[in-house]
């Protein structure tokens, strides 16, 4: 079983959809906030050539895997952490929530929103209202630029053919 | 979310196996590990990613049921 991402631009772009929800790991004792807070920085900056991202996000980077394999490539590329996460994701919640019902769907989604403002947050207008997003990984974001989000995290900015794909009405 | 569940494996099929969640019992692949009947596991989207032990099973399901993660 081969768990390989295509580039290392690839592997940043994993850690940066995953790293928002890390904190369901330090809730669950599973890392501490400062290796997350250190993770994130790292992330932030591109820093991330000695980080395997199996060792925090096993189980992200496995359903990654089978994304890969089932769109026919033996890599993790951008196509696959996008199909992943924008869509095949939101199914592995719903069947986490026939389990156990514990978390909201709608937070841990995935999904887009435009920008209306920009300070030391973004605020982004997306289906669940207009909501404040960390810059750390879009510190140059503009009004009116559009943005994939995950939990209070900006990931990477978009177009406004993708966002409406993705169930976003400006 | 991209956390697992624990169950218990309750029987093994020549394709897969089933995991009793205690509310619910659900089909899950042994593509990442091999299991047998009666151990504990972490499921995810129906696909097994981890043996774990009972006493971490029942605390993370305590957890659960409080609400804490």
């Amino acid at each position: 079983m081969k768990l390989e991402f295509a580039s290392e631009e690839d592997k940043l772009l994993f850690l940066r959809y995953a790293i928002p929800c890390g904190f369901t790991l330090v809730n669950r004792g599973d890392i501490e906030q400062s290796y997350l807070e250190d993770l994130s920085r790292r992330a932030a900056s591109g820093d991330v050539a000695d980080i395997d991202p199996e060792d925090t996000f096993k189980i992200a980077v496995r359903m990654c895997y089978l994304t890969a394999k089932k769109m026919g490539k033996s890599v993790i590329d951008s196509g696959v952490i996008r199909q992943y996460f924008w869509k095949e994701h939101e199914e592995a919640i719903k069947w986490r929530s026939e389990v156990f019902r514990d978390v909201r769907l709608d937070t841990c989604s995935v999904y887009p929103g435009q920008v209306i403002y920009s300070g030391e947050f973004a605020l982004v207008r997306t289906r669940l209202g207009s909501l404040e997003f960390r810059k750390d990984f879009l510190p140059d974001v503009e009004r009116g630029d559009f943005v994939i989000t995950h939990y209070d995290y900006l990931i990477e900015k978009t177009d406004r053919e993708t966002a409406g794909q993705l169930g976003f009405t400006p | 979310m991209c956390m697992a569940i624990p169950g218990q494996v309750i029987e093994v099929r020549k394709n897969g196996v089933v995991v009793d969640f205690g509310s619910v019992k659900k089909d899950a692949t042994t593509e990442f590990v091999k299991v047998d009947k009666g151990d504990w596991v972490f499921v995810y989207a129906g696909h097994i990613m981890e043996k774990i032990t009972e006493e971490r099973a029942k605390k993370i399901i305590s957890e659960f049921n409080k609400g804490m993660v």
